[in-house]
């Protein structure tokens, strides 16, 4: 009777196992194991993804007609340096997340421009993140805001996908069609997501880059020096 | 790829609408170049996920 009651409760649920066996240790942490490297290339597959929807939308900003290919040229040999970025910065942002939270949001603001900074400017792995620190510096609250209301945006166009997947569970018990299910709904849900963040960040990195240089060119006098007081009229 | 030219500083209404612009006038290319990517990276998680599950 207890077998019966297990077997009908846990397929409510895939992590609950419905039958009472004995399971190698040695199975669970290759399981976990390919979870982990599996995690991991997806998320290296979001920031190519990223860096090529970068590439797109800046062809487009400059009017070009830009191509899935021609995109992929561009990231593709920038590949490494892409994934020392995501190595060093995705680090550093989980080590801030850890210090209660407020230190890794505020790092992941500050270096939200790190991409488009490395594929247009020719800056790598620190560099890059330095060369976005110095453009958000000073527009931190519009960067988060601007971000913020993208990534709504976003979660809303993509709803439709992503919606559906959290009542997967419920709807079948067998966890390789729900779990198939789920994934296609995911991918679908990142694909329409991915390229209007990334549209933001490239259009953030171009207006911080036209602030900082137009600061720039300022002569230092003009910044902040009152008006020169008026000449004394000569005879 | 060197970007040059002149930009005009936008406030963050104007950077939203502009790059909403942007997205919906290029939405084919955007499509495609994300999903080269997205697509077989998930879809490995994916067969990782459903693989040998040693719990089901």
């Amino acid at each position: 009777m207890p077998d019966v009651l297990t077997e009908q409760y846990g397929s409510l649920f895939w992590q609950q196992t419905p039958r009472d066996v004995d399971i190698p240790s040695g199975e669970i942490t290759t399981w976990i194991t390919g979870l982990v490297i599996g995690s991991l290339v997806v998320v290296l597959g979001l920031v190519l993804a990223t860096a090529a929807a970068c590439v797109i939308v800046a062809e487009g900003w400059h009017g070009r007609t830009p191509t899935w290919r021609s995109a992929w040229a561009i990231v593709g040999r920038r590949a490494g340096p892409l994934a020392w970025l995501t190595f060093v910065g995705g680090l550093l942002v989980v080590v801030g997340l850890l210090l209660c939270i407020l230190p890794g949001i505020w790092l992941g603001i500050a270096w939200s421009v790190a991409v488009p900074a490395l594929l247009f400017e020719e800056v790598r792995g620190t560099r890059a993140l330095e060369r976005s620190f110095r453009l958000v510096r000073h527009r931190w609250w519009p960067t988060f805001g601007g971000l913020l209301l993208i990534s709504a945006t976003g979660w809303l166009l993509s709803a439709p996908f992503a919606i559906p997947g959290f009542f997967i569970p419920a709807m079948t018990d067998d966890f390789y069609i729900g779990s198939s299910l789920q994934g296609t709904l995911s991918i679908l849900s990142n694909i329409i997501s991915t390229p209007i963040t990334a549209a933001l960040v490239t259009v953030f990195f171009f207006d911080l880059r036209a602030r900082h240089e137009l600061a720039a060119t300022l002569p230092p006098e003009t910044r902040q020096s009152p008006p020169p007081p008026p000449q004394s009229p000569s005879f | 790829m060197a970007i040059t030219g002149r930009y005009e500083p936008m406030n963050v209404w104007h950077a939203y609408e502009a790059s909403l612009r942007l997205c919906f006038s290029h939405i084919p290319a955007l499509l495609l170049g994300v999903a080269v990517a997205i697509v077989p990276s998930q879809a490995l998680l994916l067969i990782l996920q459903s693989g040998p599950c040693p719990t089901c």
